[in-house]
């Protein structure tokens, strides 16, 4: 059943790649392959260079594939059952967030390969800018926060282990995978020492590499590493501070270029078995389990959730940043725009099929630690193949580890970035430190419904409040893509990024409204406050530059008669 | 077998283009503002030392005419960033 499901997604996301992709194709955007990219109109061969479009679609997936299709799914479907959840990352994917990366991509080569956020400064006030900014810091401090809980629930983890249906210990595996997080680091700068500093070659410090890493998940079970968790978390801090104002040689690149191997090897391992399992997993979780959860009712919580697998505003950024420099015919923007985010979808939908074949038992007790349960999916379809669970579960968590903590070391850079072009403080040192003053105490924080008095974990409460914020700078790039359209003579196809950005408006301004009212004036609350307020700024601004927009075309209907 | 060819290209986008790449967009990044201090006068700030560094010219001023397109492209620290250094 549970490949059944799988192959729907699939079938799905092909059949939508070859319908509502070419409408896209032809009809909306008019990508003509006789049109020049940037990449050749304005090559330099350093990064104006052109690249075939399945290297392109796999470094765009790259750069946009993270943990965010894992925890978003995972927390849905562990929530509100996985029909809901498969439905909107299919219709999501389908209808927004290709939509969005793709229409992205497509204003930024029509525009000399400029950026949707320099692309939409053209039609937005400077104040809109500011606000934009202060809004995207926060987004990143946020995920900051939520993946370094998400890696110290990782190293603190504890699997039930059943037999006839009973519990019979939980096993420490979270210890494992710490000492091999530890090892994992140590190798990563050693690769990026070798081959960045001493320039041997990549391919086999490559194979060697990959091996001791694979090898250090066995390792890492052999020398668990057990602390307490707000140890971890005073660790994981420090490490995120140092790990990012580090040189990118030393840490950043060697680690992201060495989870790939880790997390394509856990994905593709899965995804195989997930086909080859057909018949011997079962599905035990509902499909709806109910409109309310812990963290509140499926609409509009639904939405915002599942971010990055559905929609997300960060791949705005990225595709029009390096990947529209270097599309070569127009006609690949939809291979890589529309398709990587199909194929994150698929991700996605794997994570919420590992959520469906967890037994009761184990749901009940692992639905607070969302790298158990991915854990356990990986661990169950490699069982598929004869590797044993203990082992599949360890590297699935690693490759999530990995993933999370590299994504906390990108967010605080990013962060960082941001705050200097906020404030003009141009010290790195101090620029970091302020950026994770925010995450610093909202990872401490204990995290208790008022109204229930029921305690969420960290990346639980956080997530909706990162979700919102992303889906909110997706939903303002949609809208930039549609006054573009519209100001280019496709006025008639405004509604394909239009309702999109409507809907992703509404729902994520609905959704930060029901968080405040729901966490009143805590944390959580007073953060969805914030977002609320400078969001509705942002409209406000959008509203205004909408209304100039139309006095300047009636302007000029008057001033042709 | 065309497929075959693509999925091997997907994967080397997927791994070997992902092994230099923040890497070189921060190198470039760093050339880049060590092009701006030689010839800021170019981007019209005053330099004193201008005509003193004529003679280093040559050896960095390679790709001068994408270097001068670059810096009046940076417009935004925020676009750029994403896309050197990835999304979190």
């Amino acid at each position: 059943m549970v490949t059944i499901l799988f192959l729907i997604a699939i079938a799905i996301s092909v059949i939508a790649y070859v319908t509502y992709g070419k409408f896209l194709s032809n009809k909306v955007f008019n990508l003509d392959d006789n049109n020049k990219t940037p990449a050749h109109t304005m090559r330099d061969d350093v990064d104006y260079v052109p690249a075939p479009a399945p290297v392109l679609l796999g470094h765009h997936f790259s750069s946009i594939a993270g943990a965010g299709p894992i925890v978003g799914p995972i927390t849905a479907a562990s929530s509100w059952g996985w029909l809901p959840a498969f439905l909107w990352v299919l219709i999501g994917n389908i209808f927004i967030g290709g939509v969005h990366d793709m229409s992205a991509l497509v204003a930024s080569i029509r525009n000399k390969a400029k950026s949707i956020a320099e692309i939409g400064g053209m039609y937005l006030t400077k104040r809109a800018g500011t606000i934009f900014k202060l809004f995207i810091w926060l987004a990143l401090l946020y995920v900051v926060a939520v993946f370094i809980n998400v890696a110290q629930v990782t190293f603190s983890a504890k699997i039930p282990v059943i037999e006839n249906g009973k519990i019979v210990e939980m096993l420490p595996i979270g210890g494992g995978v710490a000492t091999s997080a530890i090892l994992y680091i140590f190798l990563a700068i050693l690769f990026g020492f070798i081959v960045y500093h001493r320039k041997k070659n990549l391919g086999i410090t490559t194979a060697i590499f990959v091996v001791l890493v694979y090898l250090a998940v066995y390792i890492g079970q052999l020398f668990p590493t057990h602390l307490p968790p707000n140890v971890w978390n005073v660790i994981l801090i420090l490490y995120v501070a140092i790990a990012s104002v580090t040189p990118v040689w030393i840490l950043l690149q060697p680690r992201d270029y060495l989870s790939s191997f880790l997390l394509y090897g856990a994905v593709l391992g899965a995804g195989l078995g997930i086909i080859l399992s057909f018949g011997k997993v079962d599905m035990n979780i509902p499909a709806f389990m109910g409109f309310n959860s812990d963290i509140g009712p499926l609409v509009p919580l639904l939405f915002v959730v599942i971010a990055c697998g559905s929609i997300s505003g960060f791949h705005s950024l990225v595709g029009s940043g390096t990947t529209s420099k270097q599309l070569d015919k127009e006609t690949d923007a939809v291979k890589v725009g529309y398709g990587a985010m199909l194929l994150e979808g698929i991700v996605a939908i794997m994570s919420i099929i590992f959520v469906v074949v967890l037994s009761q038992s184990e749901f009940e007790i692992l639905k607070k630690n969302v790298a158990a349960i991915y854990g356990e999916g990986i661990g169950k379809f490699l069982n598929v193949f004869g590797i044993p669970e203990t082992v599949g579960m360890a590297f699935g968590m690693l490759a999530l580890s990995s993933f999370v903590l590299t994504s906390t070391d990108t967010g605080t850079r990013l962060a960082r970035y941001v705050f200097t072009e906020l404030t003009g403080v141009k010290n790195r040192y101090v620029a970091t430190l302020v950026s994770l003053i925010i995450p610093g105490f909202l990872v401490f924080m204990k995290y208790e419904d008022p109204v229930k008095h029921k305690v969420l974990p960290v990346w639980k409460a956080l997530w909706p409040v990162f979700g919102a914020t992303n889906q909110l700078i997706a939903a303002l790039a949609l809208f930039v893509v549609m006054i573009w359209l519209m100001k280019t003579g496709k006025r008639r196809y405004w509604f394909v990024p239009g309702i999109p950005a409507l809907f992703m408006a509404v729902i994520t301004i609905w959704s930060l409204i029901m968080l405040f009212m729901k966490w009143k004036f805590t944390v959580i609350g007073i953060a969805a406050l914030v977002q609320i307020f400078l969001a509705l700024w942002i409209f406000y601004e959008g509203g205004i530059s909408l209304k100039k927009l139309k006095e300047e075309e009636k302007g000029e209907v008057l001033k042709k008669s | 077998m065309k497929f075959l060819k693509s999925l091997k290209l997907f994967f080397k986008g997927v791994l070997i283009d992902s092994s230099t790449d923040k890497l070189e967009a921060t190198a470039r990044s760093l050339n880049d503002n060590l092009l701006t201090v030689v010839l800021s006068e170019r981007l019209g700030m005053p330099n004193p030392m201008y005509y003193y560094m004529v003679e280093i010219l040559p050896y960095i001023a390679e790709d001068f005419e994408g270097w001068n397109r670059r810096m009046a492209d940076r417009k935004s620290i925020i676009s750029r960033v994403v896309g050197e250094i990835g999304e979190p």
